[in-house]
């Protein structure tokens, strides 16, 4: 009985993980990713096209009227620049936001195109919808109302959780029908995981980001298209003004290609932001997806019975390396493959802590962001900065607070497991370093020399790969900075001990029936940890100091005196002074609640 | 609707139904409804096979039953077949056999409960089938005993 709630317990915080990881990604996301992608980015390019289209075509004025070209004279101030590009930017917001809600209707309407749902017929539509309202009223609260059932043709057993005009409904294949009809085991996992998308309201959720996914399209296309215009039209006027100051075609023909090619560079924003968005609202939607799978594992039964079912039945398909590609690269990513979802549920210290391998791909293409060699320009490249840092730090917050959920499971984390996501954390950080703006300054000097008028010679090679593997080197160097001499080791080393004691002081959670001290235990534990990782992590202080507040934050955790020639940081000191007496409080704290406890029940965490 | 559409959505229809297997049956009737609209019978047939992932799903490719789209190919190959025999014996007959004259006459050779060589054929397709793999034993065994009983003539003749 004890070990059937513990392992209730596990799945029921399992869930509650994944639902941790699903708001810190989305918080991360809604806050900094999406209003730099689909509000600042278009910005800064209608703000850039504005400027370059007024200068240009303000000096082609005054030298048809035979007057000295000067900033002075352009026909907008700059002040008039930046109203007009953030009335364009307003534009294509409005128009975004429309289309977004516009979706949104017919989303809710009609959920998925290409399918069509009818309502079950005679005794077997009976019997079905019969069947769901049981397993509902099963797992839901009595208040809420049983879902409508609806049925679609398909043979492959399928279902989908849905709320057509806000009603929660239940789509069932013909496949699985049958399945049902049957008893086949299968049915049953298939049928709760849906009915968990709605307890947890998942379908609205779904719509949602189905709508803003197409809503940030069309301002990055829109984007776009300003970006192409601007490229053909300084190219045009390169080839007018050297037309007119009668250059010969090869210089005409060099300038076009150097426009063209650092246009180009340019337009790499619009790509990897799309990339940036989609990758991201499908993790999030395939970190929603296992919950369900980790909640409906609950339902029937226990982790181990859900993985085993489908994991030994003859009709689910075995995942492949390319399926496993997909999970990890995938920018239309809805679900997991099968074999890795189940290995997932079979394994609680994976639910319970980061999915750090889907998550990997989210940092590379934040990553690729100064590549486009627009967004460094705005404040040195602080836009970029930032949405690094806004990835790694969803990595952290994620990463601490589900260690301090597992501490009232019985789960055990294996040390592999620590020092994986630890290593990752302590990576991810110190990739926020890696800046590949180099790179695009190197192609776009290339470019610029290239296309030099006069230069009078054909670009040497050993000049280009001078300028390259000089690019290359820097980011080799980048790259050697983060093994910083051996730090880094004793960085992942602290944080898996920092995570550690993270874990011991959250179990105190689990004897504690007062929320206050719970809670207090986990402020001050999750406080700990971030100053022992800044005070010993020279990538998680660069990340810090990069951030408002960061400087103070670091200034007094930083504060450093010796003794004995033994180096004592005030920050890790007190952190490793307040950890030990929380492990020892919460100790204590259980070895009070020993006593006089009560038998254990299950709580909603 | 091609001829010979409708007649194997017609006969898919009763002998799914005969046989006990009503949402099947179900399945061959939305098909009937989406080739009236215009979709031809190949895209009906591959959308019950497709299974794509959507966000709500449950996401894990499961195979599931194809009784009714088999059935539907193997009727389909069934008429084919007779059309093009009748063109060859009987000429121009084809193109007066309507669709109601050919329900008819298939009507008749149920009534007439003797093992004529048009149901041995279909027999013969289903064992065909089972044989391949392509149904499971039960779902061929309770198609031949539809063919065999009285229900396939008292579904065909209320449709």
């Amino acid at each position: 009985m004890n070990r059937d709630l513990s392992a209730d317990r596990t799945a029921l915080l399992s869930a509650s993980g994944c639902s941790v990881e699903i708001l810190v990604h989305k918080f991360l996301f809604f806050l900094i990713l999406l209003p730099f992608t689909t509000l600042l980015f278009p910005f800064l390019t209608f703000h850039i096209t504005t400027s370059l289209v007024n200068f240009n075509l303000s000096a082609d004025w005054q030298e048809w009227k035979h007057h000295g070209a000067t900033q002075e004279q352009a026909a907008l101030s700059d002040r008039q620049e930046i109203a007009l590009a953030a009335a364009l930017t307003l534009l294509t917001l409005t128009a975004a936001a429309l289309g977004y809600g516009r979706d949104v209707r017919r989303l809710t309407i009609e959920p998925s195109a290409g399918r069509r749902y009818f309502a079950p017929k005679g005794d077997k539509g009976s019997t079905l919808t019969i069947q769901i309202k049981g397993l509902w009223s099963q797992v839901a609260r009595q208040s809420t109302p049983p879902p409508d059932v609806l049925w679609f043709p398909s043979a492959a057993v399928l279902a989908r959780a849905m709320t057509p005009s806000g009603r929660l409904t239940v789509a069932v294949s013909a496949g699985l029908w049958e399945k049902i009809v049957t008893d086949d085991l299968i049915a049953k996992i298939v049928l709760l995981h849906e009915l968990a998308h709605l307890a947890y309201r998942d379908p609205p959720t779904f719509i949602r980001l189905g709508a803003l996914s197409g809503a940030a399209t069309r301002i990055l296309k829109q984007m776009l298209r300003v970006l192409i215009f601007i490229v053909l039209f300084l190219v045009l006027h390169q080839v007018i003004a050297n037309y007119n100051a009668h250059l010969g075609a090869a210089t005409i023909v060099r300038q076009t290609l150097m426009i063209a090619g650092i246009g180009f560079l340019a337009l790499l924003i619009c790509p990897v932001s799309a990339a940036i968005i989609r990758r991201y609202i499908g993790l999030i939607t395939s970190l929603i997806e296992l919950r369900a799978d980790v909640r409906s594992a609950q339902w029937a039964g226990g982790l181990d019975r859900f993985a085993e079912i489908l994991s030994n039945h003859p009709l689910v398909h075995q995942s492949t390396l390319s399926d496993r590609a997909r999970s990890w690269f995938s920018l239309g990513l809805t679900h997991l493959s099968e074999s890795e979802r189940i290995q997932l549920v079979r394994s609680p210290e994976r639910l319970l802590t980061p999915k750090v391998q889907y998550f990997f791909f989210s940092l590379c293409l934040v990553l690729l962001l100064p590549v486009n060699g627009v967004t460094p320009l705005f404040e040195g490249g602080i836009v970029d900065l930032a949405a690094v840092i806004t990835v790694a730090t969803a990595l952290s917050v994620a990463l601490c607070t589900m260690f301090v959920l597992s501490g009232p499971t019985s789960t055990r984390i294996p040390l592999l497991r620590l020092f994986t996501v630890s290593a990752c954390a302590v990576l991810f950080t110190a990739a926020c370093q890696i800046n590949l703006y180099t790179l695009t300054y190197s192609l776009s000097t290339i470019a610029v020399e290239f296309g030099l008028p006069n230069k009078g010679t054909m670009l040497r090679w050993n000049e280009v790969s001078s300028v390259v593997m000089s690019a290359f080197h820097d980011i080799g160097g980048q790259l050697g900075n983060i093994w910083s001499g051996g730090w880094i080791v004793v960085s992942v080393l602290i944080t898996m001990a920092a995570l550690g004691g993270l874990r011991i002081a959250a179990r105190g959670l689990r004897r504690t029936s007062d929320p206050a001290t719970g809670w207090l235990i986990v402020v001050a534990a999750a406080g700990g940890l971030g100053v022992i990782i800044d005070g010993y992590d020279p990538w998680r202080a660069f990340v810090v100091e990069n951030t408002l507040l960061g400087r103070a934050f670091v200034g007094w955790a930083s504060i450093t005196t010796h003794f004995r020639g033994i180096r004592f940081t005030l920050g890790p000191c007190l952190s490793l002074t307040s950890m030990l007496i929380l492990s020892t409080a919460s100790r204590w704290i259980r070895a009070g609640r020993k006593a006089t406890r009560m038998p254990d029940t299950m709580q909603n965490p | 609707m091609d001829q010979s559409d409708e007649l194997s959505l017609w006969l898919a229809n009763a002998w799914l139904r005969a046989s006990g297997d009503e949402i099947q049956s179900l399945v061959v009737e939305d098909l009937r409804e989406q080739v009236e609209e215009g979709r031809s019978m190949a895209d009906g047939l591959a959308s019950l096979s497709h299974s794509e992932r959507q966000a709500g799903d449950f996401g894990m490719e499961i195979a599931g039953t194809l009784l009714a789209p088999v059935l539907v190919e193997l009727l389909k190959d069934f008429w084919v077949g007779y059309f093009k025999k009748l063109g060859e014996s009987a000429g121009g007959a084809v193109a007066e056999a309507t669709t109601k004259r050919v329900k008819d006459w298939f009507l008749s050779i149920l009534h007439k409960k003797e093992d004529d060589k048009v149901l041995g054929d279909l027999r013969d397709k289903v064992e065909r089938l089972a044989a391949h793999k392509k149904l499971t034993p039960k779902e061929a065994a309770r198609l031949l005993e539809a063919l065999r009983g009285p229900k396939l003539l008292q579904e065909l003749e209320t449709k």
